[in-house]
Parts: structure tokens; C-alpha cells; sequence
């Protein structure tokens, strides 16, 4: 299937992929967006066209991989902001909602089980905060004023076992709840909170690979230069 | 003593080139053929007297890859060992009677399937159980404890590289690799007193 492009319908992309529907409102787009086309919204609402194309495709099409000349296109600003949205939404919306959730599985439980599984979450939340906050702190204002490069060889690894770990931790959560917590009395919380627990798995691993795809070659084109330059 | 006789299925002519080669006349076993593919590979396997058959998992693909044992369920008394230059998961293991690595040397493949020959489980990897040892037991309670891989070590006179090994069985055949997961797991099975958490 070909790739979306500026002409692409925004209706088209949903009916291709609808789990962008929880990404629109991070650009923003909002819904009741009728016949228009990305680049006809987009302009309308003083978007980046070409941004929304990008992470739309990286999204939905595994083997799309943008080109550098279409990485050095992005306003790095507006992929922060969106990276950003991205964060505020798992921490404010997404991962309390599924807290809520394993509390309501574990009312049921043992208290030592509780506190263990709850803990375990916890566990979870603070590693993502501490994740977002390197992030946040360390990479995103470096690479907006294109600071100190040779410190950022080191970030790159960092980044990578954070997600890692985090993509660990979730996995760890789906064999804990199919495998080994007792049967709930009606299933439906669990097979709740394991369809909440597949969308932040596939949203945050593909959040991993925009970042992978767009922020990492960046900073290695930014090394590169400062090896030249040295 | 007879040669053992092998039989390989392995699309890569490299690696069959490099296992005749590895195989030659002072080795205790004979590649008596090989093919690059499935196809009528069982009628062709039942025509020779074989007693182990090297199968890349691979040519199964993503979907067959559960059902390799139950492929070659007419091949009548043959022992299967899985080919492999990539990590599966257990169950992909669970169906082989032994497994032979890209990376494995010309000691270790032949002391592999040497072991088969006699029958015996010569790795880890063919446990039909995923029951944790005592052993593993004990670790993990430690593991839940809060217990980091030296102080484990000390307590149970092993060396950090064993405590690391017992970790990785554990995980491998639990499913889960952090420790507050493991914590979890070690609560559910009762592995660890209520008040000993930390």
C-alpha cells in the first residue's frame, strides 16, 4: 500500500488506520474534519503538513522510513511539542487509567498481593516519568539550540535501554495478568485492562520508533558535524 | 561404532557447505543428504535411514512454527534438531530434542547430538516444564526480597555469574524479566513471607 502523502483524505488515513485517532488530537486535528485533505487542514489551522505526513506514515507502514532531506524538512520544535503532547497524554490520561483499572482487579486480592502488584506498577510509572524527564531535560533543549554535541553519543544509548526497560515492564504486566493473577469474578476488567495495556504497548513503541526515526538521526547528523568540525 | 547418520533441511547452501565440512571423515556422525526446502521434504526424509534431522525452524514461518514436531510426526523414530542463527521462543525449543547454533563449535554440536543419540537431555532448553527448580526457588524469594545479585551470591555461597544464570532460567521460564514482576510472581506462589517485602 502506498505511502499517506499532503493529498491523502484526512478520512482516508482513519479508515486505514484508526488508531491514529488517538494521536490527531496531539497535532491538534480534531475531529469533523469532512472531505479535506492533510495539507487543506493543516493550512487551515496553521499545522505543518509535511510533520503530520511523517508521523502518520511512521505510525501505520512498519517499513517507512523517512528521508534525510525530509528529516532536515521537520520543524524540530514542532516534533518536541508533539513528543511532548505525547507524554502528557500517557501521564495525565493513559497510565492512570489503566492504574484505575489494576486497582479495581486487585480490590480483590490478598493485601501482600496488592501492595506487590501495585508496587510493580508504580515501579512502572516512575521509570516513564524518569524516562520523560531525561528526555525532557537532557535531549529535547540540546537539540533546540543545538548545544553541546559530543555529550549527546552518550544520551543516545541511555535512550535506547530506557525503552527498552519500559517495553520490558509492559510485557511483564500482560504474562503477569494472562498467566498468573487469579481469575477475577467476570473476566471483563481484566480483558479491559488488556486492550488498554495492546494500545500503550503499540503507541509507545511507536512513539520509540518516531523518536528512533526522526530524533536520533538528527542527533547523529549534529555528531557528525561535530566530528568534522573537530 | 556406527556413524550417527544426519539429515539436513536448511535453505542456506553456505552453512550446509560449512556443516559437511565440520562433518568430515573423523567425526562420529555422516551427512548422508541435505535440501533447501520443505517441499515433499517428509517423503524425502522417510526414503533414507536417518537418526537425526537438522531443520531451520525458520522455513515454517511465523504461523507453522508451533506445529514442526506434528510435520514430521510420520518421520518414525528420528530424533529433530532445530538449526537456528536466531533466538526463538520456549515452545519453538519444547519440540526439538536438541538445538545447534550458528555460533556452536565442532565440540559442542557433536557433544549435542552425541547427547541425543543417547537419549539424554543435554541443555536446559529441552525441559517440557517451566516448574522452577528448588534452587531457582530460593533465588527468586531473594530476588523479591530486594536482594541485589552479590548479596544473593553471599548468602548462598555461589558466584554472581551462577546468581545471573539462575536469573535468566528464572525469567526465561517464568515470562518475566523485571524484578518487581518476578516480586509479583514470587507473592502469587507464596515464595515469600508477607513482611519480608520491601
Amino acid at each position: 500500500m502506498a505511502f499517506f502523502t499532503r493529498k491523502t483524505k484526512l478520512s482516508d488515513i482513519l479508515n486505514t488506520n484508526l488508531q491514529l485517532v488517538s494521536i490527531f488530537p496531539r497535532f491538534p486535528i480534531c475531529l469533523g474534519f469532512g472531505e479535506q485533505d492533510v495539507e487543506q487542514y493543516c493550512q487551515a489551522h496553521h499545522i505543518s503538513t509535511d510533520f503530520v505526513v511523517m508521523v502518520c506514515n511512521i505510525y501505520t507502514f512498519p517499513h517507512y522510513m523517512p528521508t534525510e532531506e525530509e528529516i532536515n524538512q521537520v520543524n524540530l520544535k514542532e516534533t518536541i511539542d508533539f513528543l511532548l503532547e505525547s507524554h502528557r497524554d500517557y501521564l495525565t490520561d493513559k497510565i492512570p487509567h489503566i492504574k484505575q483499572h489494576l486497582k479495581n482487579i486487585c480490590a480483590q486480592y490478598e493485601p501482600s498481593l496488592q501492595k506487590a502488584v501495585m508496587q510493580f506498577f508504580e515501579n512502572y510509572e516512575d521509570e516513564l516519568q524518569k524516562h520523560f524527564d531525561f528526555e525532557e531535560k537532557n535531549i529535547f533543549p540540546v537539540l533546540l539550540d543545538g548545544g553541546d554535541v559530543s555529550k549527546q553519543a552518550l544520551c543516545l544509548d541511555i535512550f535506547d535501554q530506557n525503552h527498552n526497560s519500559i517495553k520490558e515492564k509492559m510485557a511483564d504486566l500482560v504474562n503477569i495478568i494472562t498467566k498468573y493473577l487469579p481469575q477475577h469474578q467476570g473476566e471483563n476488567e481484566q480483558i479491559c485492562i488488556l486492550e488498554d495495556l495492546a494500545n500503550i504497548i503499540a503507541d509507545t513503541s511507536q512513539h520509540a520508533t518516531l523518536e528512533n526515526k526522526i530524533i536520533v538521526p538528527y542527533i547523529e547528523q549534529l555528531n557528525m558535524m561535530g566530528y568534522e568540525k573537530r | 561404532m556406527r556413524k550417527g547418520r544426519l539429515f539436513i533441511i536448511e535453505p542456506s547452501e553456505i552453512v550446509v557447505k560449512g556443516l559437511c565440512d565440520l562433518f568430515d571423515n573423523n567425526s562420529t556422525f555422516e551427512i548422508i543428504g541435505h535440501i533447501h526446502s520443505l517441499r515433499n521434504a517428509v517423503e524425502i526424509v522417510n526414503k533414507y535411514k536417518i537418526d537425526i534431522l537438522l531443520v531451520n525452524p525458520d522455513l515454517f514461518g511465523f504461523s507453522n512454527r508451533y506445529s514442526i514436531r506434528g510435520y514430521f510426526q510420520e518421520c518414525k523414530g528420528i530424533y529433530l534438531a532445530a538449526l537456528t542463527y536466531h533466538h526463538f521462543p520456549q515452545q519453538i525449543y519444547n519440540q526439538f530434542d536438541t538445538f545447534i547454533d550458528i555460533t556452536d563449535n565442532r565440540i559442542a554440536i557433536e557433544n549435542k547430538l552425541t547427547a541425543v543419540m543417547a537419549n539424554k537431555k543435554g541443555q536446559q532448553f529441552y525441559e517440557e516444564s517451566t516448574a522452577l527448580t528448588p534452587k531457582e526457588q530460593e533465588v527468586l524469594s531473594l530476588i523479591a526480597k530486594g536482594l541485589s545479585n552479590k548479596e544473593i551470591a553471599d548468602k548462598l555461597h555461589l558466584s554472581i555469574y551462577t546468581v545471573v544464570t539462575h536469573k535468566r532460567n528464572i525469567s526465561a521460564k517464568t515470562d518475566i524479566k523485571s524484578t518487581a514482576g518476578l516480586t509479583v510472581y514470587a507473592v502469587l506462589h507464596n515464595l515469600i513471607d508477607k513482611n519480608e517485602m520491601r
